[in-house]
């Protein structure tokens, strides 16, 4: 079992939003670069920005581009079958790296929520990932 | 007192980020150690202070990032 957290920001109007926040690493060649998306039910896919695919070593040459639609628009991407990490759990995943830098990264649902049990406990600040 | 060293998740969630807004932190050693626009930059920024350390990266939202926002009346 892995427990995350929310993290309290400042959203809009002045108030204190809380966000739950995971603790994902990506392979980067040979390692792995730890990174902190938002965890997002509603997310279809894992999303990456733009020069986080990049640190990783995506190219866009030869590669199909995509749009998924937000809330905010249309976004173009490239989907790659990536492995992360998550606790000591290896995980391939297929993740969509956006070719905009203006999106959050996301924790989303393909793979990462058929592999866990996902319980989300705001008021306790836990998501609690149970491995099914 | 010594402090208690946190690890780079827990310092992100503890730490005050609102003044990053819209940009890449690189988080080592309990600290904010590079803050760039792009995630690679802000990596190798941090990855030439903290050679032997391990870093990792956040993207601060924006207020309007993420829109799913409940709105005060």
């Amino acid at each position: 079992m892995i427990v995350f957290r929310y993290k309290s920001e400042k959203g809009g109007y002045s108030q204190i939003v809380k966000r739950p926040v995971a603790d994902v690493w990506l392979k980067k060649g040979k390692g792995w670069v730890e990174f902190h998306p938002y965890i997002d039910s509603g997310a279809d896919v894992i999303l990456i920005p733009l020069s986080l695919g990049e640190l990783l070593g995506f190219k866009v040459e030869g590669e199909k581009i995509d749009e998924i639609g937000g809330v905010r628009g249309a976004v173009p991407v490239i989907y790659k079958r990536w492995e992360i990490k998550i606790g000591s759990q290896t995980l391939p995943v297929l993740l969509a790296w956006a070719l905009l830098e203006e999106v959050p990264p996301l924790l989303g649902r393909a793979d990462v929520f058929d592999f866990y049990k996902i319980t989300f406990l705001q008021k306790e600040g836990k998501i609690i990932f149970e491995k099914i | 007192m010594r402090k208690t060293k946190l690890s780079n998740y827990e310092y992100f969630l503890k730490t005050d980020t609102s003044s990053y807004k819209g940009k890449w932190i690189a988080i080592a050693e309990n600290k904010v150690a590079a803050v760039r626009e792009r995630a690679d930059q802000a990596f190798k920024a941090a990855q030439k202070k903290y050679p032997k350390t391990n870093i990792s990266l956040a993207k601060v939202p924006r207020e309007t990032t993420l829109v799913l926002k409940i709105k005060v009346e």
